[in-house]
Parts: structure tokens; sequence; C-alpha cells
């Protein structure tokens, strides 16, 4: 077969679109001419739409306004999830056997509608076996990723406040965010006032004062790389309507710049790749195109790019010659919860992004031991997915009418508030995507993913101490009627976070990639995205996505002796 | 009857300065749901509301919130107001306006804050409480 391409990357999210960036714009053969510009061929199972206006009118329009309400379409032979039971094969039997997070499947990926926050991992999240026995180390440590970050904080656009986070835990940084911080709100400035003067609240932690910290996002705090300032939306899950939070089809466009030999092709979901058997190399790999007609198409080095959920299912379909037991295995999200209260003064929700601010207190400690860690952020959107204002007015308008029940609106709604923790989960062996055995005419005869999940007890029984610190902050803010915490102690939502699939590790025995995030059985294949992750810690996990992701690119260049 | 249905509308949301294309679209979608039950409650508020003696709302409340069947229908009305939707579970039909009715809705003012994904601000605005 014709080798047309050199690299063929498949996903057009934040992984696969970094990566054909930067491989855009190296050469081969050590001769920087033309034709020795590396051809690369991105492959999107899902479609190339990103009409702006269209779909914030879509969202707009929509009854439910879900993650993936912008996106809907009538015909979508690459669906994504936006919920737990319409698209994964899974037990719907009990509430914490099931896998919440979603996806979307279109060029941009997630980055749609994620939130935007860019935490780094701390430096104790690469090594948690050693010092606390959690799950397995990772083969690099904060000090091999740090210049990384550093690049990816730049490539995607962080606004962020270096002083402060700067030796955090110890996560050292070695260069200032590209753009100053996103402005605390509103409700940060109250709550950091209310949390600096509340006496019990000391004394429940070391006598030590919580304290709010400024969340670094990929949202533009001024004009960054020919985007504009957020002028605060308050939509930006699922959707920015301006382009001022990040989201992958930046790169993508600027990785099939007509100067570059990048090509995109969308709506073409894989089925799988496969290896010449002379060369035991990965040579091609093959998809369905809508009409569902098949294609192969051959190249030198392959990176898998789709998602935690997305990318195995692509690898057990090929059925490799290796059959490594981990692909699939160690599934992991970050489980979230609420706290929710009307506060006693108003807090003037309901602008700006959905959180500006957060406490990073708990995000590691020798108490990892036995309970996991976790991070709290504050909200600027109400009372988030527990309390919402429909359901304010719902319960207002039973009663009252006319200018009563406005004012009690009002009231209720410019106070109303929500505190959300996003915990940590460890590797297990058994949380697996695996093939469904039932394929779907919707899915061109290509199978659903699977998924056996459950929140095992160092992460369950954590919950209680969790939401005794919400209601804790909470309760400075002298909160009128009753708070509202996870209805039990094992509630809990997905944050979007799909991590753990494909991880990184020291050799094929513990491990699918290695410390490159290459296959430990196949040299030209390599894995992008947070499947790699050995564990995740309790950062939000896109920024170390996009550091990963240059650092394969970087990868790419040597192993394929490139030049730039 | 779209003036009593504005009329109507004015003393069971609080806001006194309605505008008329909200009101044409959500009269549009509770008529033509709603049927003779919503065509009913605004024969009923012209006959015992409407330029009569007293306070609005306590007639309001007299003589269309104290019947079970036009109390529902005027939690519609409130709920179309203020979200520019209505849903099958509440109002026996699912109702979205268009954008531009949706930007129009009285929840945004009620909050002090602005439509999403159209805030019309500056950055960091959201530092400093609403000026009004």
């Amino acid at each position: 077969m014709e080798k047309k391409y050199d690299v063929i990357i498949v996903g057009a999210g934040i992984s696969g679109g970094l990566i054909a960036s930067r491989l855009s714009k190296l050469y081969k053969n050590n001769q920087k001419s033309e034709k020795n510009k590396l051809r690369v061929l991105i492959l999107e199972a899902g479609e190339d739409r990103s009409n702006r206006p269209e779909l914030v009118e879509t969202y707009l329009n929509a009854a439910n306004k879900s993650p993936g309400s912008p996106y809907k379409i009538p015909v979508n032979m690459a669906p994504s999830p936006d919920g737990a039971n319409d698209y994964y094969d899974q037990s719907e039997a009990h509430d914490n056997n099931q896998f919440k997070s979603t996806y979307e499947r279109r060029v941009g990926g997630s980055t749609w509608h994620w939130l935007g926050n860019c935490p780094r991992l701390l430096p104790s999240d690469f090594k948690s076996n050693k010092l606390y026995g959690l799950g397995e180390d990772w083969p690099i440590t904060y000090d091999d990723l740090e210049p990384w970050y550093c690049e990816a904080e730049h490539e995607i656009g962080v606004s962020g406040d270096h002083d402060e986070l700067n030796h955090s835990f110890g996560a050292f940084r070695t260069r200032p965010f590209p753009m100053h911080r996103i402005w605390p709100s509103y409700s940060d400035i109250q709550i950091s006032k209310v949390l600096k003067n509340a006496d019990d609240t000391h004394k429940a932690y070391n006598d030590l004062p919580l304290v709010l910290v400024n969340t670094p996002q990929a949202r533009n705090s001024q004009p960054y790389n020919e985007r504009p300032v957020c002028t605060g939306n308050s939509s930006c899950v699922p959707i920015c309507p301006v382009g001022a939070k990040y989201d992958a089809t930046i790169h993508i466009e600027k990785a099939t710049d007509k100067k570059n030999r990048v090509d995109l092709i969308s709506k073409a979901v894989v089925t799988g790749i496969q290896v010449d058997p002379e060369t035991g190399k990965i040579a091609t790999v093959s998809y369905k195109s809508w009409d569902d007609k098949e294609h192969i198409v051959a190249a030198d080095l392959f990176v898998l790019a789709a998602n935690g959920i997305e990318t195995p299912k692509i690898l057990l379909m090929s059925r490799l010659p290796g059959n490594n037991d981990h692909i699939g295995r160690y599934l992991m999200d970050h489980p979230q919860g609420e706290g929710v209260c009307f506060s006693r003064e108003p807090l003037f929700p309901f602008r700006g992004p959905p959180t500006t601010s957060g406490i990073d207190k708990f995000r590691d400690g020798a108490f990892r031991k036995d309970s996991c860690a976790f991070r709290l952020s504050m909200g600027n959107d109400g009372g988030g997915r527990t309390l919402t204002s429909g359901a304010v007015l719902n319960e207002i308008v039973a009663d009252s009418f006319g200018s009563k029940l406005k004012s009690e609106l009002n009231q209720k709604l410019t106070r109303l508030f929500r505190i959300s923790f996003l915990a940590e989960m460890r590797p297990l062996y058994n949380n697996r995507v695996t093939l469904s055995p039932k394929t779907e005419k919707f899915t061109l005869g290509i199978p659903v993913p699977k998924i056996d999940f459950t929140v095992d007890g160092y992460t369950m029984n954590s919950f209680e101490k969790i939401s005794a610190v919400m209601q804790s902050i909470l309760k400075t803010l002298n909160p009128v009627g009753d708070i509202l915490l996870p209805n039990n102690q094992s509630e809990h939502k997905g944050a979007g976070h799909i991590m753990g699939t494909c991880r990184m590790g020291t050799n094929k025995t513990n491990s699918v990639v290695d410390r490159e995030c290459r296959s430990h059985e196949h040299p030209n294949l390599f894995i992008g995205g947070s499947s790699v992750f050995p564990t995740v810690g309790t950062a939000n996990p896109t920024l170390t996505v996009a550091a990963l992701s240059l650092r394969i690119a970087d990868s790419i260049k040597k192993q394929l002796k490139l030049i730039s | 009857m779209i003036e009593s249905f504005l009329e109507l509308s004015k003393i069971l949301t609080g806001f006194t300065d309605l505008k008329l294309k909200p009101a044409e679209v959500y009269y549009e979608a509770l008529s033509k749901n709603l049927k003779k039950d919503f065509t009913r409650l605004l024969s009923e508020y012209e006959k015992k509301v409407r330029n009569k003696k007293g306070s609005p709302d306590e007639l309001v409340r007299t003589h269309l919130w104290q019947d079970a069947n036009n109390k529902k229908i005027c939690q519609s009305i409130i709920r179309a107001w203020y979200s520019a939707s209505l849903s099958a579970a509440a109002d026996g039909f699912d109702f979205m306006a268009p954008t531009d009715v949706y930007y129009e809705a009285l929840i945004w003012k009620t909050v002090e804050a602005h439509p999403l994904a159209l805030s019309g601000g500056y950055f960091g605005y959201w530092r400093y409480a609403p000026e009004n």
C-alpha cells in the first residue's frame, strides 16, 4: 500500500491537535524543504462544525442545557455520551457502579465544553505509591514534566497567579503564566473575608485559616493568540460564545494551515490499527466513513489520541499481538459533589466564569495513606447542579406571585452559593473498558464501550470528611435555611475526567506505554491523552494532557530524526 | 385577549414593564397548548379582575389563584415569563422560547445578572456587586 503519510493521529481533540500542530512544522531527511515537510493525517470520528454562533443558538434553544446540548445533531454515526446510559453499556443497578462522565466526539473534542481549569499535578502525585502506598508511581517525575507544563500553559493560554502557586506543595514553577490571573468573583472576595474571621473553621483545621487560591484557567485575562479577553458570559460549560476559553480547534486550525502538509478527515470512525506481519510494526489504520464505507491508510508512526474510553476501545478492537492485559483497565474519574446554601448576605452569582477560586489545602498530606485527597472549588453559578434557579422558582411559585414572588426570588437567587469537591480515586484493576457485545446500527456496527466501574472505600470513606469540611465553610456564610449536602455519603457525580485506561509504566507487566507514552510492544505507536495517567491526584487533567502531548511530539521528533 | 394576558402577566410576575414581543410568544404557546383552559382563565380575569375596584393582587388571589385549575395556568404564565421555557412535567407541554425572547426572560433581571452566553460586560465585572 502506498504510504501517503508519515504520521497518522487518531482524534482531533487537545492531544491530537497539539501533537499535529507541533509535527506540522517539522522536516524529515535532515532537509528543510517543502517535499521533506512531515505529512500528517488526523482522523476524527465526529463532525467538523465550528460555527460558534450556530452552536450557541442550539444551546440556548435546548430545553435540557446539558454539556452535550450545543453539539447534538439528528444523525450522528459517532455518538457521544451525554449521560450515564445513553451510549455506554453499563449497569443501571447501582449509583456507585456507574461511570457518569461524558465527552464530545467532534473536531475540538471535549475542550468545546470543558470548564478550562488548569491546575498542575503535584510532585507527590507522581510518587503516591512510594509516599502513601497509593496506586502505581509514574515513571516520570514532576521535575521531568515541569518544563512541559510551562510550555503547555503558553501554548493553550493559561491565566494564573504565578507567585501564589509557585512552590505550593513543592510544585515549583520555572516560568510565569502567559497571562495574569482571572479576577476573583465578588463571592470569592466575600468568602475570603468571612473565612479569615471564622474562629471555628480555624480550630477545625490546625488553627490555620482556609485560604482561597486563584484557579489557573485556560481563558484569556487579556487578548492572547488572536483570541479575545473573557467577558464573563457564564456559559463556559458547554460553550464559550466568544472563543476566550481555549478549545482544541485552535491547534487543529494551526496544524491544517495551507502551508503545512496536514490533512484532517472528519466523520472517520477508526475500526482498528494493523500490524505488518513482515516487519512486526504497526502499518495501517482502518476506518469507516459515516456512509459505512471502509478505508485503510498507511503511515510510519501512529498516535492514538481519541480519549480514555475510545482509545482503549480501538486497541481492543485491533487485537494487536502482545495482548497487553492492562489495556482498558484502571479507569478513573474524579468523583464530585456539592454543598449548597443561601448565604445571609448577597453574593451575586450567575456572573463571570463558573469558578475562579478554590481551596488547595486538602490536595496533599500524610492523610492520603488512609483517605483521599480532594480539592474544593467555589462556585459562581448559584446552586450548581444541586439547586438550579428553575427549581428555586418552582418552589416559590407554589405559593407566591407578583411582587412577593419577585422579591423572594431576588432574595434567594442572589444569595445562592455552592462549593464543590473533586476527589482522588485509586486505580482499580477491575474498573475497565471492554467491548460491548451489543453493536448498534447507529455506530456503523462498531461496538459501544462496556464499562465496569466502582468507587472504592478509599474515596467513599472520605466523603463524610469532605462533607464536614464543606459544611463548616458554608456555615461561615451564616446561611438562611438548611445547608444541602450530598444526600448520602456515597452520592457522587462525574467530573468528565476520563483517565487511566492505557497507563504509563516501566514495563509491559505493569502498563501499556512507557515514560514517553510509547507502546511497550509497538514502538511506532504513541498514546496521547489522560488514559496514560497511572494515578490522578486532584488536578483537572487537561493541562497534564497538554504537557504530555507536547512531550510526545518531541519524542516523535527524536524517534523519526526530524528537524525544525 | 393579548391585552388581558399582558395585564394579568404584570400582576402575576410583579414586573410592570413587560414587553409585547415576549407576551405574543407566550400567549401563542399557552393558547395553542392549553386551549380552552387558557381562554377561560383570561375570560375570568376580564370578568372578575380587569377594571374592578380593589388591589389587583387581591382580586387575582381571590378570583383566580384559589381555583386549582386557574392557579396551575397562572403558575405556567409566571414560569414562561421568568424562564422563557415550559416543561411537560410542570406545565403539561414542552416549550422553549426563541433566543431573542430567552434573553428577555425575567430571571436575569431578578438575579441581577445577564442572560447566559450574553454578558455584555467587560473583563472582571464579576469582581464587583451589580451596579443596580
